[in-house]
């Protein structure tokens, strides 16, 4: 079963930056994890994932630099402090929101 | 693969995706961070004996809609404009005009039938001209002529020094024509506009010939052109700049000290009462003398009330009340709301600017803002203060609030500077 999209599209930034509070990254790199992570449940369009990136470059919330590999330039990830506490937020928003959401659909309690 | 951004298909997907995005500089990065991608999911078909071209077709197939992608990375990097700051300017733009109006109905004999209203007028016109002018510009071009700009700003302050005429007790002006430029202003300006491009301190070989060069001799042409008050002001932003780019704190205090033991020696040395006349404003003890502006200018306020006196009240203790003394004379006109109002006005914009630099990634940029915020904001609070009695009366007038086609024109080029690096915040590259 896939998720639906709208879902999708406010859990991306969350789980970017989770993967980059882990290490520096690269954008396939970080869609082959979100795939293999999430047993494919979350399959984004790939193209979609670098106006994110670029958008959390703006914010500062990650910092890019660029390397060669294999003869191509390739951009790495970084998440900053900034980003650091955008994803701490971010997180206790989404556990409010689960908990919630988990008390209404009546699966919280056992 | 390095042939892969040559074949027909990627080529295709990667123009229709930048064909969406404005800002060109940004189109080498996002093809070759595309590529990249594509190269990887390609290499993963391949490997799985899918054949070539088909893995191709199929990477692109699974990037998505081109106009997707194009116009998501375009709305990260469009061209930004900062409309509150635009909107501030505009609302002191039309604030300054008014102030002129008042400060001329109040005095209708002075300046002999000169229309200041008109001029004011005129050169706000010719301000958003430049600011407009400026928004199409690459700020980042100035760099390459930092040391010509400092050099200029220091040669037409010596050709001032040597030949300006003097206007109310201060030779900071050049006559061209019919029109006096005030060479301390635009020196002070273009001297802080030139900073950021120059070799960072860090850099410099020998401190004590960059200090010489970059604060000493900018210091004795303001001193030569009677204008301190204009010189403190490219202090403050040379000692920022400093601190911004120190190599160690050691190499910042070490020349703070010496700086100002440099100062205090001059200035006890040419004039006795050099410090005390900077320092009275505190104790007001001297009401004829030194203190006298101070006094006039804070009795002036205290009278103002809540109400005012009306548009153009008349006055006769303030002096300059079109220019120096224009914010307390508007606060005379409208009352204490007026000003703060307008020190509200003042404050928001200061804070809107260090916003926009907080958001800065460009380290030129950056520079470049903190400098010309720090002009700004200097010639914004030392009046506020100083109506408060909490500055010496010095000959620094209000922006935008005070009559001045110099200081007008200036103020407008470095919003529009501040805007037009803003505008690019978003569009440069990170690749090389």
């Amino acid at each position: 079963m896939k998720v639906n999209k709208e879902l999708l599209k406010g859990s991306t930034v969350i789980m970017i930056l989770t993967l980059l509070d882990r290490k520096e990254m690269y954008g396939y790199e970080m869609i082959k994890e979100i795939e293999c992570q999430s047993e494919g449940v979350f399959s984004l369009k790939e193209g979609t994932l670098y106006p994110i990136l670029h958008m959390l470059e703006a914010e500062r919330w990650v910092e890019a630099s660029w390397s060669e590999h294999e003869g191509r330039k390739r951009k790495y990830y970084t998440i900053t402090d900034a980003g650091r506490g955008q994803l701490k937020e971010k997180k206790q928003e989404w556990n409010l929101f689960r908990g919630a959401l988990e008390r209404v659909i009546g699966e919280g309690h056992a | 693969m390095k042939e892969l951004h040559s074949h027909p298909l990627v080529q295709r997907f990667l123009a229709e995706v930048c064909r969406y995005v404005r800002a060109k500089e940004q189109h080498s990065d996002i093809k070759a961070e595309l590529v990249d991608h594509l190269a990887d999911r390609i290499m993963d078909y391949t490997s799985r004996g899918i054949e070539k071209e088909e893995s191709i077709a199929l990477a692109i197939a699974d990037m998505g809609a081109a106009d997707v992608v194009g116009s998501g990375l375009h709305r990260v990097h469009r061209p930004l404009m900062d409309w509150s700051l635009a909107g501030i300017l505009l609302l002191f733009m039309a604030m300054g005009i008014f102030a002129v109006y008042s400060a001329q109905a109040g005095w209708p004999q002075s300046g002999n039938g000169y229309d200041f209203v008109g001029k004011s007028v005129l050169f706000s016109v010719l301000g958003i001209g430049a600011i407009t002018a400026l928004w199409f510009c690459d700020y980042r071009k100035l760099k390459s002529y930092s040391h010509w700009l400092f050099a200029i700003a220091l040669a037409l302050m010596a050709v001032t020094a040597a030949t300006g005429i003097e206007i109310n007790g201060a030779t900071r002006y050049l006559s061209i024509g019919s029109f006096q430029l005030d060479t301390a202003m635009i020196g002070m300006f273009l001297l802080l506009l030139a900073l950021p491009g120059m070799p960072p301190a860090r850099n410099v070989k020998q401190d004590i010939f960059g200090v010489a060069y970059r604060l000493l001799i900018p210091l004795a042409l303001f001193h030569m052109c009677e204008s301190m008050a204009v010189g403190a002001v490219y202090t403050a932003g040379f000692f920022i700049h400093l601190w911004l780019t120190r190599r160690t704190m050691k190499q910042f205090w070490i020349i703070i000290a010496g700086v100002f033991a440099l100062i205090a020696f001059e200035g006890i040395r040419s004039s006795p009462y050099w410090l005390e006349r900077l320092t009275s404003f505190m104790t007001l003890n001297d009401p004829q003398g030194a203190d006298y502006y101070v006094i006039q200018t804070m009795e002036t306020f205290r009278s103002a009330g809540w109400s005012g006196h009306g548009l153009g009240a008349f006055n006769e203790r303030l002096p300059f009340h079109h220019s120096d003394s224009a914010f307390v004379y508007f606060i005379y006109c409208f009352g204490w709301g007026a000003g703060i109002g307008i020190a509200a006005m003042a404050l928001l914009f200061i804070v809107k600017v260090i916003q926009l630099i907080s958001k800065q990634r460009d380290d030129y940029g950056k520079l470049l803002l903190i400098l010309l915020l720090t002009m700004l904001g200097v010639q914004f609070i030392i009046p506020i203060l100083m109506v408060l009695g909490l500055a010496p009366y010095v000959g620094i007038a209000f922006p935008f609030l005070s009559y001045g086609n110099n200081q007008l024109l200036l103020h407008c080029v470095t919003v529009g500077l501040i805007l037009t690096i803003n505008k690019r915040r978003n569009m440069r590259t990170s690749l090389n």
